[in-house]
């Protein structure tokens, strides 16, 4: 008896095969996860290092439960979609008088065996990545300690008590399902049926769904501003907006899938230019019918490809930021202050500087003017106010310093987290001004930007760049700042050491009288109440060592994550799209007999696959671009270069996947 | 004029251990303008007959030259070609594509490599109301009763205008009154727009409303029948015929009997 389940086995054989391979490699990615975290050894090494690097155990473990987590409802996902197709063969066993009882213990054994070929591959494959993703982990923390093969039986124990537990209950599932499979009727294909007829009320949801999603997508694009103006308008908090947006752009996208998209296919299929080339035709009408029976597989990738997408892009966006952060913070390898230098002129040999930059400022309170109600209208600070001949200088040596034009009574405001301040479509900036009550002068603000010359941990809060004129008729104390590149070697970071110990801090009083310009600024080394201050002393080393690690740690987890994702999209489209095109073998060779040229047959397949594969790929792309502009609004524009690198290389992998579903269809 | 000739048919499937032949030195020839019948037990090969002149099974040996051409020689795109433009094929089970309206389904064939024919609107008109199908054109085959499904399955291979239309069972799921109807309307095809037809069935009623039937066997010519006479008569020597292939010779597997 068991034979008869066995031939269909063989039928799927693929399909079993493919289901095997794809949760064998989440398998070995828990594996290589868990044998990092266990190899005690590989963290002992690097734990003289940081905090950072003694928290990544911990921090992989969160990522190991996630992952884990997710690869389950994965595999119980994927069972689901491969047992439903079998309901129909299964119903004429049980027709012919099988047991229930005898296709639920085949089904259970069936679940096992998978299981076990599963688990078998996985460790293998495991064990090869481990050491990968090892190289991978330290070189992002930039951690110098060299690994082999990760060989943990410890490890590989725990999995395969998961797993079986796992394995057993999806046998249990299926054997459960066998019994409630109905028997006597026709088992009824759910692919078949009629197309659905474009009523009133499909339209009305299509175009309800159309609405909120544009609205949303408005909305999480002017995010910043909109989370704003509800803070301001006493209605709510900022946060609500965020979900919101969130929950009105997820009800919309399902109703665009579940309605709209549908409502378009069928209007279009009408048309002459899909009518009158069967390629066309059938391409859409496919797709039309995806739309309308398997909707959810549809929607749930393209939550899938947005989480992915979103996932991997912020952890980039998040390491550029850790990276372009450190320059931001300190240009050059240590800036001083005139007292920060006094504390280190003995230790610092002259022999060791590469390089000296001098930067003389000026510190005064100032008054920011912008429209009335507008964020930052009003504001009062202290400005380190900078001319323009000296910034021009630094700009020659720094990356990222944009060369400036002025004209008299023209400013350029330096900011730190300038994502208020931008320019978009609900803030328009015009004739934003700066006056500085203690002399009087007011400026013009040409534009506003982030970077700071020598690196904003140089300053009190923000910088004005003025013109030379300006400067020098500026009554105002006088606060320069010296940077040094200094040679490599062992002594020299000796010194950076010691010096990155000390914490030698610059004040300045904060007080009402000091910001409106009725008393004159004066630097202290002692803190009061509403002091501002600043690091007297500053080195980029130390600084640059943490960032790697922290956003190098981030980074390796998201690509874990990504890729497991990724995984579960990729492979939840293909066996899908294997299962139907099973299901219309029999429509591609009516048409094939028909006489449809091979060609043709080739290109309806193709144009599916890309459809099918690029619709959540878009609508995902597009989705996580609006959230990681978001985290780039607010993290201060780090740089997409990173995030364009890792999502095209998903996109890649993707379309990968998608070659291969296509080239198994066509052979199906 | 030949129309189709087949000569010194073989087809063979399976490999060495699990050989069945389907087709065995099978040799006639057909002319223009004629409706043959092809009859036979279950197994005889009359599906891997028709499937061989249609291309979509390749014979073992043995050639089939349709209107002068030797389908062997085809490539596979004229083949293809070969299918679109010279054949309509009427399929037993309909097999019509179900996300199509029946328009549309009509219309397929032509649509498959462009340019699509100036009087496509026309043709499918015209074949709409010769098969009676003016008022179900935007409808879906599920919304159709079997005989509307199978005259949606006519018209479509009788909208390229082919020379030859293999028709399989056309009629194996209808019962005698849509039978009858759909029969009219490929006499009516044949006898006003010379289209040849080799139709495939079981039911002496159905053939008796061809020319000519011929009985195949194992594979093999057995015999043929001609009409001279009035239906009813052609009818009478059909039904002698059919009790002479099953009664004589030997006797069939018990692996067939199902
Ligand atoms: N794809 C195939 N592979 C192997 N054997 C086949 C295949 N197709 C047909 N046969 C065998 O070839 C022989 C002829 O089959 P065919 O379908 O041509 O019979 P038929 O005359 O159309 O029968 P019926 O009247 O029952 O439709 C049968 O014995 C059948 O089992
Ligand atoms: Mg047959």
């Amino acid at each position: 008896m068991g034979r008869l389940i066995r031939s269909d086995f063989h039928r799927y054989a693929t399909i079993n095969r493919l289901y095997v391979a794809m949760a064998a490699v989440m398998v070995a990615l828990l594996y290589a996860v868990l044998a990092l975290i266990e190899d005690d050894a590989l963290f002992a090494a690097a734990d003289r290092y940081t905090e950072v690097s003694a928290a990544a155990p911990s921090v992989l473990l969160v990522l190991l439960v996630v992952a884990l987590l997710f690869t389950i409802i994965f595999l119980l996902y994927m069972n689901t979609l491969l047992i439903e197709r079998r309901a129909r063969s299964i119903s004429v066993y049980r027709l012919l008088g099988m047991p229930a009882g005898r296709i639920g213990l085949t089904l259970f054994y069936e679940s096992m065996l998978l299981g076990a070929q599963t688990l078998v591959i996985g460790f293998a494959l495991g064990l090869l990545l481990s050491k990968f993703l090892a190289m991978m982990l330290l070189r992002l923390m930039a951690l110098p300690v060299t690994v082999g093969l990760l060989w943990q039986p410890h490890a590989m124990l725990e999995l395969v008590a998961v797993f079986t537990l796992v394995y057993a209950v999806i046998g249990v599932i299926n054997g459960i399902y066998v019994a409630h499979i109905p028997i006597g009727r026709r088992y009824q294909l759910p692919a078949q049926g009629l197309p659905t007829r474009v009523t009133g009320w499909r339209m009305v949801w299509a175009t309800v769904g159309w609405v909120l999603l544009i609205g949303s997508y408005l909305g999480a694009y002017n995010l910043v501003h909109l989370a704003y103006a509800v803070s301001q308008s006493r209605f709510g908090h900022g946060y609500m907006v965020l979900w919101a947006v969130l929950a009105v752009g997820l009800v919309g996208l399902y109703l665009v899938f579940r309605y709209s998209l549908p409502t378009l296919t069928s209007r279009l299929v009408r048309l002459l230019f899909f009518r009158h080339h069967a390629v066309r035709l059938l391409t859409l009408t496919n797709l039309n019918e995806r739309l309308q029976r398997n909707v959810h597989s549809l929607f749930l990738t393209t939550l899938l490809a947005t989480g992915t997408i979103t996932v991997l892009g912020s952890g980039a966006i998040f390491y550029q930021f850790g990276q372009a952060g450190v320059n931001q913070s300190i240009s050059m390898d240590l800036v001083a202050s005139p007292y920060g230098l006094k504390t280190t002129y003995h230790d610092l040999n002259p022999d060791w500087i590469k390089q000296t930059v001098v930067l003389p400022t000026k510190l005064a309170a100032g008054r920011l003017h912008t429209q009335h109600g507008q964020p930052g209208d009003g504001d009062e600070t202290f400005y380190n106010v900078i001319a323009l001949s000296d910034y021009q200088r630094i700009a020659k040596v720094q990356k990222g310093l944009a060369k400036l034009t002025l004209k008299p009574g023209q400013a350029v405001m330096a900011v730190y987290g300038r994502s208020l301040y931008q320019h978009t479509w609900l803030n328009q900036r015009r004739q934003w001004s700066i006056t500085l009550p203690r002399t009087g002068q007011k400026f013009q603000l040409q534009s506003v930007s982030n970077q700071f010359p020598l690196g904003v941990d140089g300053y009190f809060d923000r910088a004005l760049i003025v013109t030379d004129d300006d400067y020098q008729v500026l009554a105002a104390p006088r606060d320069p700042m010296t940077g040094y590149q200094l040679k490599s070697g062992a002594k020299v970071a000796a010194f950076v050491k010691k010096a990155s110990n000390t914490s030698t801090y610059d004040f300045l009083s904060g007080s009402s009288k000091a910001l409106t310009g009725e008393k004159s600024l004066q630097l202290s080394r002692t803190e009061h109440a509403g002091s501002y201050s600043r690091s007297a002393l500053r080195l980029k080393g130390p600084l640059l060592a943490q960032m790697n690690m922290l956003f190098g740690l981030g980074l390796f987890v998201v690509i874990l994550l990504g890729l497991i994702f990724m995984i579960a999209t990729a492979s939840i489209l293909l066996m899908k799209q294997l299962i139907i095109a099973f299901q219309e073998r029999q429509s591609r060779q009516i048409i094939r007999a028909l006489g449809m040229p091979t060609r043709g047959m080739h290109q309806i397949i193709n144009w599916q696959t890309t459809l099918i594969f690029g619709l959540p790929l878009l609508v995902g792309t597009f989705n996580a671009w609006l959230i990681i502009h978001f985290f780039s609004l607010y993290l201060d524009n780090p740089g997409y270069s990173l995030v364009v690198i890792i999502v095209l290389i998903y996109a890649l992998v993707y379309a990968g996947f998608g070659a291969l579903t296509a080239r198994l269809v066509r052979r199906s | 004029m030949r129309v189709v000739d087949v000569a010194h048919l073989t087809k063979i499937y399976g490999h060495r251990l699990n050989r069945v032949t389907a087709l065995n030195d099978l040799s006639f020839h057909i002319d223009a303008g004629e409706f043959v019948g092809i009859m036979g037990p279950s197994g005889a090969g009359k599906s891997t007959l028709l499937n061989t002149i249609a291309t979509i099974d390749t014979p073992t040996s043995g050639e089939v030259i349709v209107a002068g051409q030797s389908l062997s020689q085809f490539s596979e795109s004229e083949s293809a070609r070969y299918r679109r433009e010279q054949l309509g094929f009427i399929f037993q089970e309909f097999n019509l594509i179900p996300d199509l309206t029946v328009a549309d389904n009509i219309t397929l064939p032509l649509t498959f490599v462009p340019p699509v024919p100036d009087d496509l609107d026309a043709r499918l008109a015209r074949f709409a109301h010769l098969l009676g199908l003016e008022s179900m054109l935007t409808r879906y085959p599920e919304q159709l009763s079997l005989g509307q499904r199978q005259r949606v399955a006519a018209a479509r291979a009788m909208i390229s205008n082919p020379a030859l239309i293999l028709a399989d069972e056309p009629t194996g799921s209808l019962d005698s009154m849509a039978a009858t109807e759909l029969l009219q309307y490929l006499t009516k095809l044949n006898l006003e727009e010379d289209v040849t037809i080799m139709m495939v069935t079981h039911d002496a009623f159905t053939a008796s409303f061809c020319n000519r039937i011929i009985f195949i066997r194992d594979g093999s010519y057995f015999a043929e029948v001609t009409r001279r006479g009035p239906r009813q008569q052609f009818f009478d020597s059909i039904i002698d015929m059919e009790a002479t292939i099953n009664g004589g010779g030997k006797r069939r597997g018990p692996s067939d009997t199902l």
